[in-house]
């Protein structure tokens, strides 16, 4: 394993296999807020080329945080397909860029390769790739995942209606889900932050949620974005939802943080199989986002795009029916601009479907980003190229409780006209019904939700 | 030309092809997401664009403009500042953002009461208008209402770059058993001018963040803030009984 | 803080012209304010526990109410529900319909309100009467479902209350002579015409008269009568010309407000005998059925109907029990207060940013006014708007002029109260302290709209001290 190149003549030494993780990554504020981001361009390409030249196996065998010491790493650990990576441990980062990109490598394929790769060999791979060879590659791979519907079909983006309200005001997230059905959005799930994180307040909106579904019977999934002890004490009380939902970090110290174990999303997924309405067999929604370890100082000096893989690793062991990259939603100093936010959630998307995980992106940024909706429009066509499974749609993309600017419903709409791309079987036939979306565009009652309530 | 950000988003909306405009405004009385604002193709109205546009550019140049002169000057209170050299390094540096060194805790020392019961500063953090518009009338009351109570407040300052643990350091510094940050608060759309109060007895450097006692919202479009003031009085002096804050204590 | 809740007793006593009826409800109150968020408490769920039997309400004659029975059964009601008048924390007692015009009315109901708990408030007026049995009847309720104007009609034994909702919200009342017990019957023979349907007898050949028996010709004309009476209630939603017998039936007021409602519902014993089948026309001594009969048969009325309010025969107690009550905002001022304020008239002013400079003038104008009025000596409050987002300059103004103005004008023993809808109490209560001997007793809530001639009562703070119970007793419809 050799930890050192020159390039102009120039000798470019490396610490360890983590340090040319870091160093090899697209520029992220949060890896120079953490210090282990490259000081140079030239420095960064140095460690591209000393990745290039990394093993499979070197990845396999230098996990971010040791396997002792982490519950996160034994998991992603002990899920890899022994044959698969049997097949792959002497490929060189390089080669594996080059196959992955190949005519000849199809996204089945992929997907099988994947299983035998670890987080930080697939997000070693992402950072020798450019952002068109991360859509190229990743747009081959189709993964599904089936709750009440199924998400990931050929042809399909779908949505996340998110009606959040700053008080969980029952009326106001009506208000709100309605105006989005009406323009096509909440096929993949009828999604809202609660302000208020309480077993009251999770049982009150899930019933708002799943009385909607149930009223217009409409072909969806329903979930409540509370901690997943609420969530789990709530379904106990008798309370109706589909999916279980919780963040997720990269390290068990990065979980604790979030107050999660492993243990306890375990219990979440059987209680949910058991107990919740999905008919399943997928009923875990994860969320993520680079530098969310960095920020409980539990990132163990790994680069924020690795970390945010082992998220993924996490991730795939519990079959989610959705895993959304929040990318834009920690601020500046984690990702700095449209430039950075862009490549983020190329990355992410990218990395999450070579895990095999059905991959959404919230495309968003707080007002202290140097960055405006352009920017949020321009990479949310990149992410439709990419394959990405699903977006939010937020009113105007103005969430007024997360107090952030995300994808709008006229957004979603506009992208799947201009790329041809449906909602999910049952909820267009749902939607036509009701002329919302006809004939593969917006149709004669849409924006107007009133005509549901006649 | 009319200011097309005078009338509120919950009474902005378009009726065009609405089949029951009644239902759709009432809808928007239970909300101020920008919901019944119609649509041209799969685009935005113009109106609803520029309306987005307007409030998303106040967002953002609250945060990235700085706190003038002329508004510290007016309060003539003194200035420091921390770590940060300019807005970008704020953005970027949060851990900047709270280091006060060594020359600026002099001018502290130098130009303010010691041990007092309860120490108030101002902060710009992500929202520079928020000092301007709120400070005069939040500071007077919460500083009457305390002394009214027998209670002595410091010497108020502001300071450039803030994030609110600069209150880790600047607490102990002064000697004050409660500190009480005014800082400018992240923007959303149409909450430019937002301050939230941070306060904790007896703040230090290995404190958690849950020690903080919050108040969030305060600003004209929010809790007006004489009123969110005579809120923090009692706050304070409930948290100077106690001699706790934070998420513990059942204020 | 975040998501405190606290659940406290409410009362509903209804003391009808036929019925008297009692209920208990659990009030859920909890701050839905989030963390870092001001406190909100909010009433956010209410739920009925305990309802009575329905008892005759008894009297000793026609003029006077059987105080002494009537306190019995609520003791009794209270004993089965296993309540201590000291657990019930808010509440109504009411008389309704004709027994409220009984001599001895007005101290029965507080003689009641004083036993069944310390904030069980005395509701009073055909005006307070309509809207809370237009609340409790569920149509203030189907009028914000449905956003749409809904009239409700509770048509008791002595009188027939309407009131108007619009999207929930209070648009006009009225009040009509109109009842089931105007004209009773025992053993087929009439027992009492109530002075009230005088007017409908037939000048020349009336045979509506005591002693007669109800068959035949007299049957006849108490038909036509209930027709006649029928007749008036749809004049009364404007779905038909007014004639002279209307105006000759309205108790206080007619609605002015000239809008036809969009839905109308029926609540009050009348609603129940519309869908009856009598073989006995006079099963409950009195003419209910009858006009339910005619009611059912009414094309005008019927074509608006709805039954999705749901509550009839107890509308009323459950608006006294559920709906006669709000609470105050969540930042509030009180100092040396002794709760509760029971029955205090309120003085309106106009505090607003261009009427500071004569404001402590007004106030003193008010004062004088209202004390040459009634010789001053009892408590009073002061209701005003106020300024929205006050300055701190604005805000030390309107506390210097109110201070001075107490000062100078009120008694040691008397408190200050200011009833404020702006969100400002807390903030004015402060600034007015600071200007007043140490002790004063002063209480300042905001989040309450008053109008002139209106009394309010303000209960004991709940949820932590953080709010207090209030009922305004408007008078607003009664010109």
């Amino acid at each position: 394993m050799i930890l050192k190149t020159k390039l102009y003549n120039k000798t470019y030494e490396f610490s360890s296999v983590k340090d040319v993780l870091a160093k090899a990554s697209e520029q992220k504020s949060g890896d120079i807020l953490a210090g282990v981001a490259a000081e140079s361009k030239l420095e960064r390409v140095a460690a591209k080329v000393v990745l290039s030249e990394l093993t499979v196996k070197d990845l396999y065998e230098n996990p971010s945080v040791p396997y002792e010491k982490d519950a996160v790493t034994r998991l992603i650990q002990d899920d890899i397909d022994a044959a698969a990576y049997e097949k792959l441990k002497g490929t060189s980062l390089g080669e594996l860029r080059e196959w992955l990109l190949s005519g000849q490598t199809t996204g089945e394929m992929m997907l099988a390769a994947g299983k035998g790769l670890t987080s930080e060999a697939i997000s070693g791979v992402s950072k020798l790739m450019g952002n068109l060879d991360l859509i190229y590659a990743g747009s081959k791979m189709k993964i599904t995942a089936t709750c009440n519907t199924t998400i990931g079909e050929d042809g399909v983006l779908a949505c996340r209606l998110q009606p959040n309200h700053p008080i969980d005001d029952k009326d106001g997230i009506i208000a709100s889900a309605l105006e989005g059905l009406s323009y096509g959005a909440g096929d993949a799930v009828l999604g809202v932050n609660p302000a208020i994180d309480t077993i009251d307040s999770t049982l009150s909106v899930w019933e708002v949620l799943e009385n909607l579904k149930n009223k217009y019977q409409i072909p969806t999934q329903t979930c409540v974005l509370s901690h997943v002890t609420t969530q789990m004490e709530a379904l106990k009380r008798g309370g109706r939802a589909d999916l279980c939902f919780q963040s997720i970090a990269g390290s068990e110290k990065a979980l604790a943080a979030f107050g999660v174990t492993l243990p306890m999303l375990s219990e979440a997924n059987a209680l949910f199989h058991e107990q919740g309405s999905a008919k399943g067999p997928n009923v875990m929604y994860f969320e993520t986002g680079q530098a969310s370890e960095l920020s409980s100082s539990a990132h163990f000096n790994t680069d924020q795009v690795t970390m945010e893989c082992r998220c993924y690793g996490l991730a795939r062991h519990f079959r989610p029916f959705l895993v959304n990259t929040v990318v834009g939603f920690m601020g500046p100093e984690y990702i700095y601009d449209s430039k950075q936010l862009t490549r983020a959630a190329l990355e992410d998307v990218f990395n999450g479907h070579l895990h095999g995980l059905p991959m959404g992106c919230d495309v968003c940024y707080t007002n202290h980003m140097p960055m405006d909706q352009n920017d949020n429009e321009a990479l949310a066509m990149l992410l439709v190229n990419a394959g990405c499974h699903f977006m939010m749609g937020v009113p105007q993309g103005d969430d007024i409780m997360l107090m952030y600017q995300s994808t709008g419903f006229h957004d979603l709409a506009a992208l799947r006209e201009i790329s041809k791309k449906h909602p999910i079987k049952e909820f267009e036939q749902w939607l036509s019904k009701w002329g919302f979306w006809e004939n593969g565009k917006l149709g004669r009652n849409a924006g107007d939700f009133t005509v549901l309530l006649q | 030309m009319k200011d097309i950000t005078e009338s509120s988003i919950q009474k902005t909306g378009c009726e065009e092809g609405i089949l029951e405009p009644g239902l759709m405004w009432k809808a928007k009385q239970s909300t101020t997401a920008r919901i019944g604002i119609g649509h041209t193709g799969a685009r935005y109205k113009t109106n609803s664009m520029l309306r987005f546009l307007a409030d998303q550019a106040q967002a953002s140049d609250s945060v990235f403009t700085e706190v003038e002169d002329a508004v510290i000057k007016k309060m003539n209170i003194l200035e420091i500042h921390t770590k940060c050299r300019n807005k970008e390094d704020m953005i970027v540096r949060p851990d900047w953002g709270r280091i006060v060194e060594e020359d600026q805790q002099k001018l502290l020392l130098d130009n303010c009461k010691i041990n007092p019961d309860v120490q108030i500063y101002f902060g710009d953090g992500l929202c520079s208008p928020a000092i301007g518009a709120n400070i005069p009338d939040l500071f007077q009351v919460i500083s009457k209402g305390l002394a009214f109570e027998g209670k002595v407040v410091g010497t108020p300052f502001f300071v450039r770059y803030c994030r609110v643990n600069t209150a880790r350091t600047i607490g102990p510094l002064l000697g004050a058993k409660v500190t009480c940050v005014l800082i400018g608060e992240r923007p959303g759309l149409s909450t430019a001018e937002s301050m939230s109060a941070y306060i904790a007895y007896r703040p230090h450097p290995k404190m958690q963040e849950s020690e903080y006692t919050v108040v969030s919202n305060i600003s004209r479009y929010g809790i007006p803030p004489v009123e969110a003031a005579a809120h923090i009085v009692d706050l304070i002096l409930e948290i100077l009984e106690k001699k706790q804050s934070g998420i513990r204590v059942d204020l | 803080m975040t998501g405190i809740e606290e659940t406290v007793i409410s009362a509903g006593i209804d003391v009808g012209t036929s019925t008297t009826q009692v209920i208990f409800s659990q009030i859920r109150l909890k701050n839905t304010g989030g963390f870092g968020c001001i406190p909100k408490i909010e009433i956010i769920d209410k739920t009925i526990f305990y309802r009575s039997r329905i008892h005759f309400t008894p009297l000793i004659r026609e003029d006077e109410i059987d105080e002494k029975k009537v306190k019995q059964i609520v003791e009794e009601e209270y004993k089965t529900a296993g309540i201590k008048p000291s657990d019930v924390s808010m509440g109504a007692v009411i008389i309704t319909g004709e027994t409220s015009r009984k001599r001895n009315a007005k101290a029965v109901v507080h003689a009641l309100s004083d036993f069944a708990g310390d904030f069980v408030v005395a509701a009073a007026g055909p005006n307070m009467e309509s809207v809370l049995a237009g609340k409790g009847s569920g149509a203030q309720q189907l009028s914000k479902e449905k956003n749409c104007v809904v009239a409700n009609l509770d048509i008791g034994g002595g009188t027939t209350n309407i009131c108007y909702f619009e999207n929930g919200r209070v648009l006009d009342t009225a009040c009509f002579n109109i009842g089931g017990r105007l004209i009773r019957i025992e053993e087929s023979r009439i027992c009492y015409v109530s002075e009230k349907v005088r007017p409908l007898l037939k000048k020349e050949g009336n045979l509506i008269k005591t002693g007669a028996v109800a068959e035949g010709e007299v049957r006849i004309q108490l038909d036509s009568i209930t027709k006649e009476l029928v007749s008036i209630l749809e004049q009364s939603v404007t779905l038909g010309p007014k004639n002279d017998r209307f105006h000759a039936m309205i108790t206080n007021q007619q609605i002015t407000c000239g809008i036809e409602p969009d839905i109308i519902t029926f609540s009050g014993g009348v609603a129940d005998c519309m869908n009856v089948r009598q073989e006995d026309w006079f099963a409950f001594g009195d003419i209910g059925c009858l006009l339910g009969r005619e009611l059912a048969k009414s094309e005008a009325l019927i074509s608006k109907h709805s039954e999705s309010a749901g509550e009839t025969m107890n509308a009323t107690v459950i608006g006294a029990g559920n709906y006669s009550f709000e609470v105050s905002g969540s930042t509030i001022e009180y100092h040396n207060c002794t709760f509760p304020y029971k029955n205090i008239p309120v003085l309106f002013l106009e505090a607003e940013r261009e009427n500071l400079n004569g404001l402590e003038e007004q106030i003193k104008k008010q004062l004088a006014f209202y004390n040459s009025d009634t010789g001053g000596d009892s408590q009073i409050a002061f209701a005003f708007k106020g300024i929205a987002c006050p300055s701190y300059v604005e805000l030390e103004r309107m506390a210097q002029s109110i201070a001075n103005a107490a000062r100078q004008e009120f008694r040691n023993d008397e408190a200050l109260i200011l009833v404020i809808e702006s969100d400002i109490a807390k903030s004015l209560g402060q600034a007015i302290r600071r200007q007043m001997p140490r002790d004063y007793a002063i209480l300042c809530i905001d989040h309450i709209t008053c109008e002139p001639g209106d009394y309010i009562d303000i209960g004991v703070p709940a949820v932590s001290g953080k709010v207090v119970p209030v009922v305004v007793k408007t008078l607003l419809f009664q010109n």
